[in-house]
């Protein structure tokens, strides 16, 4: 990701996210681009899973540092509908079975 | 002090007080995006496949079936978006409806702009001054990151 013109909003340091709970098959992993900007990507992760701004925050932060994270879990089909509402937003977005 | 070129508007959208050559490049942006996605050489575009990833990175079939179920959704809703954009390039106001059309939208083209350019997260103009077309290109994927990052930040901004 890319800052853009503007400093972004102030960031926590990166946590990880526990958003993967135990039994759930498939996750949705969001990789690092150098295009998006990372205000572009707070929003986004807003917007789709109704984060508030810290959390979408950390995660867009998350992704900038480690070069990804997970953003979703749940079942194949409803994993499936957030990769393509996310690849409608230019997100780089994958699901897999949870290992 | 003069006031923001983009900013929240009271209604809770978005108030621009942009320059008529900033709108026309947004205009012809927006236009460019729907030419290039009906131009059959869209298929085979890297640029193009940038805004549809494959979803299955170890499972080439269902990321095949994945495609027949989701790209045409996918790209009605880029054209429907574009349309939005063509019809408020002159808007003073933008509704939250149409401030989130604006974004995907110009975020698309910088996709494929950037894609083109493959630009990395420390690119600047002086990577292209050699060449006055991808000068002009990364120009453009500048101004079109400006206005991108300017209506998210009046949409979420406290």
């Amino acid at each position: 990701m890319t800052r853009g013109s503007v400093a972004p909003a102030e960031v926590e340091r990166p946590d990880v996210e526990d958003v993967v709970e135990r039994d759930v098959p498939w996750i949705v992993i969001v990789w690092n681009d150098p295009i998006n900007l990372m205000s572009y990507v707070t929003w986004v992760f807003q917007k789709l899973f109704g984060f508030d701004r810290a959390k979408a925050d950390r995660l867009m932060w998350q992704v900038h540092t480690e070069g990804k994270a997970v953003v979703a879990s749940g079942g194949r089909e409803e994993c499936e509908g957030h990769v393509a509402r996310l690849h409608g937003h230019g997100l780089w977005a994958t699901l897999q079975k949870d290992a | 002090m003069a006031r923001d070129p983009i900013s929240r508007s009271r209604g809770g959208g978005v108030d621009l007080r942009l320059p008529s050559s900033i709108r026309e490049v947004i205009r012809e942006t927006a236009s460019q995006l729907r030419a290039l996605y009906a131009s059959e050489a869209a298929a085979d575009d890297p640029a193009v496949a940038r805004l549809f990833p494959t979803p299955y990175l170890d499972d080439p079939l269902a990321s095949l079936a994945f495609d027949d179920r989701a790209a045409d959704a996918l790209r009605q809703g880029r054209l429907e978006a574009i349309e939005i954009v063509e019809r408020t390039a002159a808007s003073r106001r933008l509704s939250p409806e149409e401030a989130d059309a604006w974004i995907r939208t110009l975020n698309d083209a910088r996709l494929v702009l950037g894609t083109r350019l493959e630009v990395t997260e420390e690119s600047t103009s002086d990577d292209f001054a050699d060449d006055p077309v991808r000068a002009g290109m990364f120009q453009h994927y500048m101004v079109l990151g400006a206005v991108v990052d300017g209506l998210v930040h009046a949409l979420t901004d406290d």
